[in-house]
């Protein structure tokens, strides 16, 4: 997609000629990319591996096919991790050509009833949980600032404000501890990114566009999130919705607090520890060194990574709105890349998003895990 | 209502998750990697492209067996696959068939660290053996371009053979035993007892090797692993002429070297793949690697040596190691599509063919001078070696620059594949090291010219094992 281009800027969603020759691309492809696609892993399908999900718009955009029942499940049949695009030599961007093709099926009417429960959701209570909006910071009450302007903002996110809110309690703990001028922004909206990543794209425009008129009512200069996908958002996505220009910086936690860790006193944290790689972060973001450069500064922390970590490391299968589409398969990748963890033998299974560890919580049946983010790690070994 | 009496049975053995005639199924399955296949990927041809009735996943062996019993009295098709990433056709369906995916047979059972094997299902990916594997200090040495995409029962089933294969060796020399379910639903162990060797008879192992789903359904695999290596090294030569070049990997095969990787390639191949501009018309290239773990680097290191000697006394020029080490980083980004090919509508295969070290270069010119004849581009490449020949990799690249006449680029293709086959089978070749043979409409019709006297043996087998021939019928000549 061009710069600065939204996809709500076309009415009736086409695909253009360059894109369809990507789908191309990737539909005569040898498969390459079969070994790093958690969703055609689990499913074993042909039908539900990249270069057919990549066929499906582009039968029905050549007008040879047009979308179907299983055309429209290959197409969400996948938690975008971009596990493909990252391992695809000629870097052809499917997830991409996923995402404009669920936009278009969001468009036509044809999107699974999930999908479209999803975005009413939000529509009705603007958060992707469908929490009482009214209830969003009750939790966190007791630790947020009692102001509305600030140099910095933390963006909170659905997922810590209402399912791991000890990941939002960590973050602002350590931003007291830092003595930071912040605030959250108190009508905070849903980021935007389950529902513009299903298709949902009007509904996420105007959340979207809502959290940016409310930053700029802050005054601050500079965004933090402890939230991977809302941080991909932040980053990628909100500058292409600002009329205006885009003044803030935007910083994931973990990069934030790199910067000023050697103002800390760090405590010893003697387990052994290893980390997942959030796709938001890693593959989307590149962000593949501070957790660990962070991870390392704990003394007696032993690190061990995962065989497949970095931008080989599994998807955690919630992402993409995978969990929504079929939850009993995500929580399969969820559960494989548990296994990945407990190969190492570690005690402690660190990431830095939310929904990761909401997820891992999920298949951590038996307690074999202890699961933390690493603002919950960072909060308890700092004074 | 055949078919819907068809579709209730099948429901009836794997459930109804486990059937599907949905027709983005069908077409997903409509292919493999036969560029022939995919070139009909990118207009309403794929449309026309014969489908299945049917696709199954099993996910226990007494389905199989159900499903044989059923097709036996049905008298239905049925075709095996895993990965669907073979290069022949030997997946595809030619209408009316039941797709076996095998991909729900996954595991990785057990591994043996003290006697270095490992036993997997059939459907697990090669490079996820591969991870499993290299996590626990080990490899299976097997590196063909389809790892990621391919299966262990795809490999056992094709013949295949990988970028490592002159020290590693060939799929055949890691397999020590198969689970198979034959035609009959009938399930055998070929070494039951992983013996490393046995003088009981034919080596039945070897039968199912490359049966390409002709005799039976490969659903279990024992392989051979090896320590990872923990150094790679490399070599560079550049000879004057192929002669040169052929001359001194002959030499070095008949000494008890054997580098992990041996690659000569002629001018046009070497020019494109290591990016030697100044490459001289009838020179070749030749990429060695040697590998092992340290406390053999010592040994690796002179046998480096005497390789290295070897190439000088037959004329080479050492081009350092950096040729390899890039061609080892890169050596898939030509499996991928190429957005300059597919935009100019290039289209571009490989026969591999091999032949004893006496006519390998008369193969190169006999095949390169019958495809060159239509104004096709060719090249090539030598990756697999024995003391007594090597396999060559004849890669033509057409242009077909009018992307409406597709018919005629298809037909230029076919005529491409029948002239170079024709040639090797003249030039007392043989017309697949590891690709395998696949559609008979290809390769397949060749098998009776290939195998002569032995061709009507393998067809008594097959009619022995499969009297009915449902088992991927119009594949291997059968």
């Amino acid at each position: 997609m061009a710069e600065n281009e939204t996809l709500k800027e076309k009415k009736l969603i086409n695909f253009k000629k360059d894109e369809l020759f990507e789908a191309m691309m990737c539909e005569t492809c040898m498969k390459m990319c079969t070994d790093y696609c958690c969703t055609g892993n689990i499913s074993k399908s042909e039908r539900l591996k990249p270069n057919t999900r990549a066929m499906v718009p582009f039968l029905h955009n050549n007008d040879i096919k047009s979308y179907d029942e299983a055309g429209i499940d290959a197409i969400y049949y996948c938690t975008l991790c971009e596990g493909c695009e990252t391992h695809c030599r000629p870097h052809v961007n499917t997830p991409n050509l996923i995402k404009k093709a669920r936009a278009q099926i969001v468009d036509l009417e044809l999107a699974p009833e999930s999908i479209r429960k999803l975005g009413m959701n939000v529509l009705n209570s603007n958060n992707s949980l469908n929490e009482v909006y009214e209830n969003r910071f009750e939790k966190l009450k007791d630790v947020i600032p009692k102001k509305d302007k600030a140099e910095i903002v933390y963006f909170v996110g659905c997922v810590s404000t209402y399912r791991e809110f000890e990941i939002a309690r960590a973050t602002l703990n350590l931003l007291k501890k830092g003595n930071f001028d912040f605030c959250i922004l108190n009508e905070e909206f849903c980021c935007g990114s389950p529902i513009l990543n299903t298709g949902n794209v009007e509904i996420a425009e105007n959340l979207i566009r809502h959290n940016i008129k409310k930053i700029k009512e802050t005054g601050c200069s500079q965004i933090i999130t402890s939230c991977s996908a809302c941080y991909g958002m932040w980053k990628e996505e909100y500058p292409k919705y600002s009329e205006e220009n885009f003044p803030f910086k935007i910083k994931h936690i973990i990069d934030f607090i790199l910067d000023k860790i050697d103002e800390f006193n760090i405590k010893p944290y003697p387990k052994k520890v290893t980390y997942h790689d959030p796709c938001h972060l890693g593959r989307k973001l590149d962000i593949y060194n501070s957790p660990r450069e962070l991870l390392q500064k704990i003394p007696q922390l032993e690190f061990i990574e995962m065989f497949l970590n970095k931008k080989d490391a599994t998807c955690c299968g919630a992402g993409g709105g995978f969990r929504v589409y079929n939850k009993i398969k995500s929580l399969e990748i969820g559960s494989k890349r548990f296994e990945e963890a407990l190969e190492t033998k570690a005690e402690v299974l660190i990431s830095a998003c939310p929904l990761c560890k909401n997820q891992f919580k999920m298949v951590n049946i038996e307690d074999q895990l202890l699961i933390k983010d690493i603002t919950e790690l960072l909060d308890e070994v700092t004074d | 209502m055949i078919s819907m009496s068809i579709k209730a049975e099948l429901v009836k053995i794997f459930g109804s998750e486990n059937v599907s005639d949905e027709e983005m199924d069908k077409l997903a399955y409509s292919r493999d990697s036969f560029p022939l296949t995919l070139m009909q990927y990118k207009s309403k041809e794929i449309l026309k492209q014969p489908q299945p009735d049917f696709i199954v996943w099993p996910e226990k062996k007494e389905q199989i067996q159900k499903l044989l019993k059923f097709c036996n009295e049905k008298n239905i098709s049925i075709i095996p696959g895993g990965g669907f990433a073979g290069v022949c056709g030997g997946t595809t369906p030619r209408g009316g068939d039941i797709i076996l995916d095998i991909k729900k047979f996954d595991k990785i059972i057990r591994i043996n660290k003290e006697s270095r094997l490992v036993t997997v299902q059939a459907g697990v990916l090669g490079q996820h053996l591969e991870n499993y594997l290299n996590a626990r200090g080990f490899t299976f040495g097997h590196f063909p371009s389809s790892l990621q995409c391919s299966t262990i029962g795809g490999f056992a089933a094709t013949s295949s053979a990988g970028a490592l294969s002159s020290k590693y060796g060939k799929i055949e020399d890691m397999i020590t035993d198969l689970e198979v379910i034959l035609p009959n639903g009938e399930v055998i162990h070929t070494n039951e007892r992983l013996a490393p060797r046995a003088s009981i008879g034919p080596k039945l192992t070897q039968l199912f090797i490359g049966s390409e789903g002709t005799l039976g359904i490969i659903t279990e695999i024992t392989l051979k692993i090896h320590p990872l290596p923990e150094f790679r090294e490399f070599v560079g030569m550049l000879f004057p002429t192929l002669k040169n070049g052929l001359k001194a990997v002959y030499d070095i095969f008949q000494t008890s070297i054997r580098p992990a990787v041996v690659r000569l390639y002629d001018d046009v191949e070497a020019r494109m793949v290591y990016g030697i501009n100044d490459i001289k018309k009838g020179q070749s290239y030749l990429t060695l690697a040697f590998d092992g773990i340290e406390k053999e680097r010592d040994i690796m290191l002179m046998q480096k040596k005497l390789c290295y000697d070897i190439c000088i006394k037959n004329s080479g020029e050492n081009m350092g190691e950096e040729g390899g080490k890039i061609w080892w980083e890169n050596r898939l980004n030509m499996y991928y599509p190429n957005r300059q090919y597919v935009q100019a509508n290039v289209l571009a295969d490989t026969i591999d063919v091999v032949t004893t070290f006496d006519n390998l270069e008369n193969l190169y010119f006999k095949m390169k001078e019958a495809v060159e004849r239509k104004k096709i581009n060719v090249m090539a490449h030598w990756s697999h070696f024995y003391p007594d020949g090597g396999s060559m990799y004849t890669i033509f690249v057409m242009i077909e620059k009018d992307t409406k006449k597709e018919k005629k680029a298809s037909n230029l293709y076919k005529q491409a594949w029948f002239d170079g086959l024709k040639a090797c089978l003249e030039a007392g070749g043989v017309i697949a090291h590891h690709h395998g043979i696949g559609d008979n409409s290809f390769k397949g019709q060749f098998m009776e010219q290939q195998l002569g006297s032995s061709f009507q043996l393998l067809k008594d087998l097959k009619k022995t094992l499969d009297p009915n021939n449902i088992m991927n019928p119009g594949k291997m000549g059968l």
